[in-house]
């Protein structure tokens, strides 16, 4: 006699509907693309120590900003996973592994990653030289930037003008597979102490819970280190839904109804910028 | 004859004396009215000649303006909460302000009510500040021009003062600045505003101590507020150092990131300001004095761009 068990017809398409409804249920948190056996990994770098390169002074507070969003979040229920300043921040933790770089067990290997540094339209930079390849030493070049195809899905840059109009396409090439944005600044901006834990207080319900772009918002327009001469800004994907992303178990999609507008909803990203 | 004489002579003598005398008394008076001033000029002239520093690492900071003279010392200004900010208090002005019903919460983490309904989320401080903020607000049809915003923000404002949240001391005032696009969203190469700005500084004794900021959607929608003002009160003086000495902790006062790029800054502009070092929803004793250098930043490329460096006054 046959011990295997039957399935009838209608126990099929009760599991079907049950996970479309499960899936629907998660559709608005940011989900990774693989490894979402834990969403809230968090891994921050920063530096202070730019070993005296031309153009790029020493920085006195990146490890105030990082470890300020990183601690608040762990606070939080996050997973601190990495954290990695001065002369341990390595550019390779960002860089495709095509390229020499590791970001499979770094940068793409959590949800969240914070960089506090040094930017520029272009990269952002690293007081060492640990590039994948050697291309493009000191720095993450946009071209090295391939993020979502492992677990990353929301990049944000304490630095300065990474996310300028007019260049903020170089970046379009980084939104592999699951990447849903990133978070910067478009022009320069002043050092801060506490950018990072204002977001993280954004994100959660210490000032929020507001979704991921909304809470860059507020922070760096709380951020009273900022002034209205800076811009912040953030780049993000709409098409897979992305466009009002809040943090795992931080519901608010409050931005939601905004993408029932027929233009975005045909747009592939969306960019948006405002002054702190 | 003689006796005649002798009489001439001293006469003489006593005109020469006096003329002596006068003209003494009028060098004098001219050296005070005149030449010292002048000297004193020269001496401040002297002051203004563009100075030159050298950063670090090679940046040059070039003062291109005025040295201005301050006082050594100025008020000290502390924060204080007022005693009237009740839930009631809330509640009301949610509704009349705001047109938000929802029961005011005290928060866990700050001194403070905050009511949020759907997208409307407000905070109310025990200072009288007021954070508001709107969610989702992406497509404009409708956005009044710059200087309509300017009119409702201010009508706005006054609304908000016939509450008593603004300070009540007579030394601090709210000011308009400037009107700024709030937020833009499109696409990375086509971006609209969403929203106007409608900037206020507010000042103690003409003194700027913090910013406040309204602002105006489709519609003319007040879509956010940062009320980022407290009752604020002199409570003594500080001593603070000279634009100088200030202009000389430039490199060391933590502005690395934001000049970093710069081959050149000039600074264009000095000013004595306090800075609230705090978030609106955060407690604040007393507000720092610090000196405002508004510069023009010039990158290797030639680019300019302004930047403000706020450096401590205080020694």
């Amino acid at each position: 006699m046959s011990t295997r068990q039957k399935f009838s017809f209608r126990d099929i398409v009760f599991a079907a509907t049950f996970s479309a409804v499960l899936l629907l249920l998660n559709v608005g948190y940011a989900y990774a693309g693989n490894d979402d056996a834990n969403l809230k990994e968090i891994g921050v770098e920063w530096v202070n120590n730019y070993h005296g390169q031309p153009g790029w002074n020493d920085l006195t507070l990146c490890d105030d900003d990082a470890l300020g969003f990183l601690n608040t979040m762990a606070a939080k229920g996050f997973t601190s996973s990495w954290n990695f300043g001065d002369d341990n921040a390595w550019e390779r933790d960002f860089e495709r592994q095509t390229l020499g770089g590791r970001d499979n067990l770094r940068a793409d290997d959590v949800d969240f990653v914070y960089f506090s540094g040094h930017g520029r339209f272009d990269s952002f930079r690293f007081g060492v030289d640990h590039d994948g390849d050697g291309t493009y030493a000191f720095q993450v070049h946009f071209s090295e930037a391939e993020w979502g195809d492992g677990d990353l899905e929301w990049i944000i840059l304490s630095a300065c003008e990474t996310l300028s109009f007019g260049t903020v396409t170089n970046w379009h090439s980084a939104f592999d597979s699951y990447l849903h944005g990133f978070c910067g600044f478009s022009t320069a901006m002043y050092d801060t102490a506490d950018l990072g834990r204002l977001f993280a207080e954004y994100l959660t319900d210490i000032r929020g819970p507001y979704q991921i772009r909304e809470a860059w918002q507020r922070a760096t327009q709380s951020d009273p280190y900022q002034d209205t001469s800076v811009q912040a800004a953030c780049y993000r994907r709409i098409n897979l839904n992305y466009y009002g992303d809040p943090i795992y178990d931080f519901g608010d999609d409050w931005a939601s109804g905004a993408m029932g507008n027929e233009h975005w909803s045909s747009w592939d990203t969306a960019y948006s910028r405002w002054s702190c | 004859m003689g006796h005649g004489l002798l009489e001439v002579v001293l006469l003489k003598n006593k005109y020469t004396f006096l003329s002596a005398t006068l003209l003494c008394i009028c060098l004098v008076a001219t050296y005070f009215a005149i030449i010292q001033p002048l000297l004193a000029d020269n001496e401040s002239t002297l002051d203004t000649q563009p100075l030159t520093f050298k950063l670090s690492n090679g940046q040059e900071l070039i003062v291109d303006c005025t040295l201005p003279s301050m006082p050594t010392e100025i008020p000290l200004i502390r924060c204080r909460q007022k005693a009237d900010i009740t839930a009631e208090k809330v509640s009301l002005i949610a509704k009349d302000l705001f047109g938000l019903t929802g029961p005011p919460v005290r928060s866990e983490y700050f001194d403070a009510y905050r009511i949020r309904e759907g997208p409307f989320d407000l905070w109310v401080t025990d200072y009288g500040s007021i954070d508001y903020y709107v969610s989702g607000l992406e497509f404009a049809k409708n956005l009044p021009t710059m200087s309509e915003a300017k009119s409702i923000a201010e009508e706005f404002l006054e609304r908000v003062k016939n509450y008593g949240l603004t300070p009540q001391n007579s030394q601090v005032q709210i000011v308009f600045s400037d009107v700024i696009a709030g937020y833009e969203s499109g696409t990375a190469d086509n971006l609209t505003v969403q929203y106007w700005d409608v900037l206020f500084a507010v000042k103690f004794n003409g003194i700027s101590i913090a910013e406040a900021k309204v602002s105006v959607g489709d519609n003319g929608r007040i879509v956010g507020v940062q009320g980022f003002w407290r009752e604020a009160e002199q409570v003594g003086s500080v001593n603070i150092i000279t634009p100088r000495e200030a202009i000389e902790k430039i490199a060391a006062d933590g502005y690395a990131k934001r000049i970093s790029n710069a081959r050149e800054i000039r600074i264009t502009q000095i000013s004595l300001e306090y800075w609230d070092d705090k978030t609106v929803l955060e407690q604040q004793d007393c507000l720092k004095p610090v000196y405002m250098f508004k510069c023009m930043l010039t990158s290797d490329e030639g680019k300019t761009s302004t930047a403000y460096l706020r450096i401590t006054a205080t020694a």
